[in-house]
C-alpha cells in the first residue's frame, strides 16, 4: 500500500515535470529522432524505427475513432491495405507520380471510409466493430482473389520507391525522414482536431451521445467526418508504406493486424497522443526483441490485454492531457501566491 | 405580450400508455413557468417532446410561429432551446470548462479544415469561447472548479454546471428538469436567486420541480399535470387553491 503511494507520487511528479517543461523536452526529443538515422548505419534498426513511425500514424488514426469517439474499429488494416494497393496500382498501372499515388491511395481509402460510415455510424455501440471486422476480411479476400488487379497471393513486387521532384529516395535513411515528416504533420492535425470544437464534440459523444445531441451536436455527421478522416490518414500512410517496402501482400492487411493496433493504443492509452506514441513504439519494438517467442506473441498480447483491463483500463497514459496538467499547476500556483500574499498582509 | 412557445393538443402515446393527453401550454418571453405534478405525471415526457427526443403522436409545438416538432434534436437546440437532465448527464471525462465549451460547439462557425489547420479564424473563435465559458462559470459560481472533473463536484454544483452547459448553447429558452432535486434549503435558496437572475438577464425558463416552496417563490405561472393531463394552470396563488390540484396531491376529502 505504502509502496504504491510512493510510486504514485513519483509518477505524478514526473507527469508534472514533463507538463511544465513541454517545450524543451519536445525539442530534445525531436532533435534526437532527427539525429537518429545519422547516428547509425544499421539497416535493420532504421527499418524498425521507420515501422514505429508508420505504426504511430496508424495508431493516431485509430485513436481518433476508438479513443476520442469511443467506438472500436477493426478497419485500420483494411484502410491501410486499400491505401497501399490503390496507391501502388495508381503508380504502377496508371503511371502516377509517387506523391500523386499517395494522394490517390488516401482518396480511395477515404471513399471506402465514407461508404462504411454512411450506414453504420447512425448506430452506436458495437455495430461499427462488427461491420469493420467483416469489412477488413472482405478487403483481404478481394486483395487475395482479384488476380488481375492485385496479383493475389503473389503480392505486388518491385514497387518504385518514393520520388519527389524527380529524386528517388531508396535509402532507409531518406524513408525514415519522410515517415518522420508524415508523422509530424499527422500529429499536428490530430492535436488540432481534438483540441477544437470538433474534438470536444467527439469526446462528448463518447461520454454521452444522447446528451451531446441535446446540446446541439449533429452527432451522426461528426462521427462520419471523424471516421473518414481516420480512413484518409490510414490510406495515405498505406500508400507510403507500399513505396517504402516495395512489396505488398494481402496478409499484411489481415484483420489480425487491426487487432494489433487496437492492442497498441489500449496499451498506450486511449484518448491520449503521448499514449499512442508509447504504445505503438513499445509494441513495435517488443516483438522484435522477443523474436524467439514469436509463436507465443498472440498469447502474450492476450495476457497483456487482460492485465491492462484489470489494473489500468485506461492504458498506461489513458486520457493524459499535458496541457491540462500544466494549466492546473499554474492555477494552483497563482492561488497559492494570492494566499501567500494575503497571509503576509494579515501578519 | 406575444406568446413565444405554444404547445397545442399535445398527445404522446407509448404503445397503450398515454403519457401526455391533449396538453396545451403557452410560455411568454421572459417568464419563469413551472410544470408540476405527482411522479409519473408526464412532466419529463413533455420536456422530451419539446426538445425533440420524442415525436408527438398528436399536436404541435410552435416557437414564434414556426412548428418545431418533427425537427431533429440538434436542430431544435440550435433554434434556442437548451435543457438540463433530471438524472445529471455531464460529460464525465471532460473538465468542467470543457463541458461548458462543449455547449458552444453547436454555434461554431469553423469547418473541419479550420479545426485541422488551426486557422486564425479558429484561434479567434477559441479565444471568444474561452472567455464566454469563464464568464458563464463565474455567473454560476463555478469558476474554482474549471479544471476539475465534473464527477468530483458536489451535487448542487453538478446541477449548476448542467445549467451552465445549457446556457452555453446560446439558448433563449432554458428547460430545467428538477434543478433543485437533492439540494438542501440553503442550496435551494441560492438556486432561486440564480434562476431569477437568469430571467432578469433575458432568459425564458420552464422548470419541473417538486420543491413547492421553490416553485411558488420563483414561478410566474404554473402548469399542473396529472396522469398526462393538464389539470390546472395559472399563477401560484390560483393553483395552490385549485381543488383539482389538491385532489391530485392529497386525495379527495370526501372519499373516506
Amino acid at each position: 500500500m505504502k509502496k504504491n503511494s510512493v510510486l504514485k507520487k513519483a509518477w505524478t511528479g514526473l507527469v508534472e515535470f514533463v507538463a511544465m517543461h513541454q517545450i524543451p523536452i519536445m525539442a530534445v526529443l525531436i532533435l534526437l529522432v532527427i539525429a537518429f538515422p545519422f547516428m547509425t548505419d544499421n539497416k535493420y534498426l532504421l527499418r524498425i524505427a521507420t515501422l514505429c513511425l508508420i505504426n504511430i500514424v496508424l495508431g493516431l488514426a485509430l485513436n481518433l475513432v476508438q479513443g476520442y469517439m469511443g467506438q472500436m474499429s477493426f478497419a485500420t488494416a483494411a484502410f491501410w491495405g486499400i491505401g497501399a494497393y490503390a496507391g501502388t496500382i495508381g503508380v504502377m498501372r496508371l503511371g502516377m507520380p509517387s506523391l500523386l499515388g499517395m494522394a490517390f491511395g488516401m482518396a480511395v481509402a477515404g471513399l471506402f471510409g465514407l461508404l462504411i460510415a454512411l450506414p453504420t455510424l447512425k448506430l452506436k455501440g458495437y455495430y461499427l466493430s462488427i461491420v469493420t471486422m467483416g469489412f477488413c476480411e472482405i478487403v483481404r479476400i478481394v486483395e487475395m482473389n482479384w488476380q488481375d488487379l492485385t496479383r493475389g497471393s503473389l503480392g505486388i513486387m518491385n514497387i518504385p520507391a518514393v520520388s519527389i521532384f524527380g529524386f528517388r529516395f531508396k535509402s532507409g535513411r531518406a524513408n525514415y525522414i519522410i515517415a518522420l515528416i508524415i508523422l509530424f504533420v499527422v500529429t499536428i492535425f490530430v492535436k488540432n482536431l481534438i483540441n477544437s470544437n470538433f474534438g470536444l464534440s467527439l469526446k462528448a459523444i463518447r461520454d454521452d451521445d444522447s446528451a451531446a445531441e441535446t446540446m446541439g451536436i449533429n452527432i451522426v455527421h461528426v462521427k462520419r467526418v471523424n471516421f473518414v478522416i481516420s480512413a484518409l490518414i490510414c490510406g495515405f500512410v498505406g500508400a507510403f508504406y507500399a513505396q517504402y517496402v516495395s512489396f505488398i501482400h494481402p496478409s499484411s492487411f489481415a484483420s489480425g493486424v487491426s487487432q494489433e493496433y487496437i492492442v497498441m493504443i489500449i496499451f498506450g492509452g486511449l484518448g491520449s497522443i503521448p499514449g499512442t506514441f508509447l504504445g505503438c513504439i513499445a509494441l513495435t519494438i517488443l516483438p522484435e526483441l522477443m523474436r524467439s517467442l514469436l509463436q507465443y506473441r498472440l498469447l502474450i498480447y492476450g495476457a497483456l490485454m487482460v492485465i491492462m483491463m484489470n489494473f489500468m483500463p485506461g492504458g498506461l497514459l489513458g486520457n493524459l492531457d499535458l496541457g491540462l496538467v500544466r494549466k492546473k499547476i499554474l492555477e494552483r500556483r497563482s492561488r497559492e501566491a494570492v494566499k501567500g500574499s494575503g497571509g503576509g498582509d494579515g501578519e | 405580450m406575444s406568446a413565444n412557445l405554444v404547445v397545442t393538443g399535445l398527445t404522446q402515446k407509448f404503445g397503450g400508455l398515454t403519457a401526455l393527453n391533449n396538453v396545451n401550454m403557452e410560455v411568454n418571453l421572459g417568464e419563469i413557468v413551472g410544470v408540476i405534478g405527482p411522479n409519473g405525471a408526464g412532466k419529463t415526457t413533455l420536456f422530451n417532446v419539446i426538445t425533440g427526443v420524442y415525436r408527438p403522436t398528436q399536436g404541435q409545438v410552435v416557437l414564434n410561429g414556426k412548428q418545431i416538432n418533427g425537427l431533429k434534436r440538434y436542430e431544435i437546440t440550435r433554434l434556442g432551446f437548451a435543457r438540463t437532465f433530471q438524472n445529471i448527464r455531464l460529460f464525465k471525462q471532460m473538465t468542467v470548462l470543457d463541458n461548458v465549451k462543449m455547449g458552444m460547439c453547436c454555434r461554431s462557425k469553423c469547418n473541419v479544415f479550420d479545426n485541422l489547420l488551426h486557422t486564425p479564424r479558429k484561434r479567434r473563435e477559441e479565444k471568444e469561447q474561452e472567455e464566454k465559458a469563464l464568464k458563464i462559470l463565474e455567473t454560476l459560481n463555478l469558476l474554482d472548479y474549471k479544471y476539475d472533473a465534473p464527477g468530483s463536484l458536489p451535487y448542487g454544483e453538478q446541477r449548476r454546471l448542467e445549467i451552465a452547459r445549457a446556457m452555453a448553447t446560446d439558448a433563449t429558452i432554458l428547460l430545467l428538469d428538477e434543478p433543485a432535486a437533492g439540494m438542501n434549503d440553503q442550496e435551494t435558496g441560492e438556486l432561486s436567486k440564480t434562476v431569477s437572475g437568469l430571467r432578469d438577464s433575458g432568459y425564458t425558463i420552464i422548470l419541473i420541480e417538486h420543491d413547492m416552496k421553490f416553485v411558488m417563490n420563483i414561478c410566474d405561472r404554473l402548469y399542473v399535470l396529472n396522469h398526462g393531463e393538464l389539470i390546472a394552470s395559472g399563477t401560484p396563488e390560483e393553483v395552490k387553491t385549485d381543488p383539482e390540484v389538491i385532489n391530485a396531491y392529497l386525495g379527495k376529502e370526501e372519499e373516506e
